[in-house]
Order: C-alpha cells, then structure tokens, then sequence
C-alpha cells in the first residue's frame, strides 16, 4: 500500500510538469497564433522597417510588467507619421490568457525564460491601468 | 517480375517530374461576340499616383508581369504578412527587370504619397521594382473586382477595411493569369511557379 500511496504522488507530480509543459505554452502558442502572427509573424521577425521584430526585442527579453502593460494598454506610436500600425491593446485577453502569452513569448525568444504566474501579472496589469 | 515493377515505377515517376507545366489559364469572364470572336477580360485602364507623386497609369505596365495586391499602411490585419511574403517574390526574382509589384492602397485618406513613399522606403524596395499607388478610393475599390479581389469599407473591421488578402499575377497583356492567398506561404510557394512560368513565357 506504501508503495501505491508513493506512486500515486509520483503520478500527481508527474501530471503536474506534463500539465505546465505542454498546456501552458499550447494555450500562449494559439494566443500568439490568433492575435500576433498576422503583424509579428511566427517566428517573431516582423516586417522589418514596419512592424517590430520581437525574437530579438528588448521587450521581451525586458521586465514582465513592461511587457503585461504593453499587451493591455497598446501602444500608440510616438510619431504618427513615421510609423505605420498602432499595437492595439489586448484587454479582451483575461489575465490569464495574457499570463500564457507572456510565459509563451519569453520561452521562445529569451535564453532564460524566467516564467511569471497569473498572480504577478494580476498585480502587474492592474498597476499600469 | 519484381525488377519489372521497380523499374516501371521509376519510369512513372522520371516521367511524372519531367511533364511540363501546363499553361496558365487567362482568368475571369471570357465572352464571346456574335461574330464569334472571343473577348478576355483585361483590367480596366487607371490612372493613379505613385509613392514619387508621379502618375502611373495602365499604360505604363503593359509589357511588364504585374505581382498586384490591395492593402492599407496602417492595417492591423493581414496586410503585415502579406507583405512579407510579397518581399520573398521580391527578392527572388531581382533578376527579372520585367516583373513589377503593384500595391493598390484602399486607403487614400491616410495613405498619402508622401506615407507611401516612407512605407516603401521603409521596406527599402526599389521603386523601379514595387509601386504603391493611391488615388480616388472608389476608383481603387472599383479596380479590386478586376483583380479578382475584394474590398470593403466596414467601420468594425480592424483598420476600417475588409480586403481579402489576395496576390494576383497579371501577363503583359493586362490579363490576369493566376493568384493566391497572401497569408499562406505554402500558397505563395506555388505562385511562384506560376510567376516562373509566365516569365519564362515570354509574359504572356
């Protein structure tokens, strides 16, 4: 029984790592897929002297509360002549919808993702309202 | 017998890899007259300004293979990634000074010249190789149905305009030869062959 008591932690455990390693960055891979790609491409190059690329951005690699205020407030550009597409803001996006997002970005285009839980970015996208 | 079917395979598929492409259907309404004669559509004669203020009309691209599509500078839509795969096109065939882009704006009011000409530059294409034209956006609209396109003002699309994302190849005889979906590079893989195809083909 012992044994079976230890199994089944170790199951728990088990379905705990799959569950984060491959539901979580699925759901921030779609979010990306449906609200990014169409300006950032998939492989985050962008469209060069248009649309930022962000496999290489500052933005990303930056703090996560830039990046959560960013996705929730847009950012109008600076110069409306020079630059061509506003980021929209993406507060239709739950908190944690915009959690996946950022946790999805950060794995694919830092070296040392370091991953954020929907509580941080709470606090993160309330801060910046 | 085994050897037989191997052989006969490969035969098959030698065979298969060497058939020619077929030709590319001219595309639209082909009518016929009473007298018999066959007319094929062609796209309506425009005049329009290009990213240098200068006037660009039909007339100008007669001769030339036409890549054309519709899009605005501030869509927040498709338009990116139809550009980006219009940059692979560009890029490959730099050696044809036959071929042309065309980038039809659907949004006059704020797609001015002078905001084509920054896109472009920005893009840092070769005038000589890819124009933006604007001009009187019924006249831009209108010009979409002969390009197999379509585009719609719609205050709730993102941007304000519904357009498909549609990349259509013109001959030198104003005649539209093929298109495909601008979003999928597979589809733009294809196209390509069908660019390839018209230019090793004279253009017609």
């Amino acid at each position: 029984m012992a044994v079976n008591k230890y199994a089944y932690r170790f199951f728990f455990l088990f379905f705990l790592v799959v569950a984060w390693h491959c539901g979580v960055p699925q759901e921030g891979k779609s979010l990306y897929t449906e609200n990014c790609v169409n300006c950032h491409m998939a492989d985050g190059s962008g469209l060069p002297g248009i649309i930022p690329a962000i496999n290489a951005s500052l933005v990303i690699k930056g703090p996560y509360q830039e990046l959560a205020c960013l996705l929730y407030n847009g950012r109008q550009p600076a110069d409306t002549i020079k630059s061509f597409v506003a980021m929209p803001s993406f507060k239709t996006l739950t908190e944690t919808q915009i959690t996946n997002l950022i946790n999805y970005v950060k794995k694919e285009w830092t070296e040392d993702p370091q991953f954020v839980s929907e509580q941080e970015v709470a606090a993160a996208v309330k801060a910046c309202q | 017998m085994r050897y037989f079917f191997i052989i006969a395979l490969a035969a098959v598929l030698i065979t298969s890899g060497c058939q020619e492409k077929k030709p590319l259907p001219i595309i639209g309404n082909i009518e016929t007259t009473a007298t018999g004669d066959t007319i094929y559509p062609v796209i309506r004669d425009f005049s329009f300004i290009n990213q240098d203020s200068q006037v660009v009309t039909n007339k100008d691209l007669l001769g030339k293979v036409t890549i054309a599509d519709f899009f605005f500078t501030s869509c927040p839509s498709i338009c990116p990634i139809v550009k980006k795969q219009e940059l692979r096109l560009y890029d490959r065939f730099d050696n044809y000074p036959d071929l042309m882009l065309v980038s039809f704006t659907i949004d006059p009011k704020r797609d001015t010249p002078e905001r084509l000409h920054l896109y472009a530059q920005n893009l840092e294409v070769d005038p000589k190789r890819w124009v933006f034209l604007t001009g009187p956006k019924d006249e831009l609209h209108a010009i979409s149905k002969d390009y197999v396109s379509i585009v719609l003002e719609d205050p709730d699309a993102p941007g304000g305009f519904d357009h498909s994302g549609r990349l259509i190849l013109v001959d030198k005889n104003a005649h539209v030869r093929s298109f495909c979906n601008g979003t999928d590079p597979k589809e733009v893989d294809r196209f390509m062959e069908d660019v390839q195809w018209l230019l090793d083909n004279g253009g017609e």
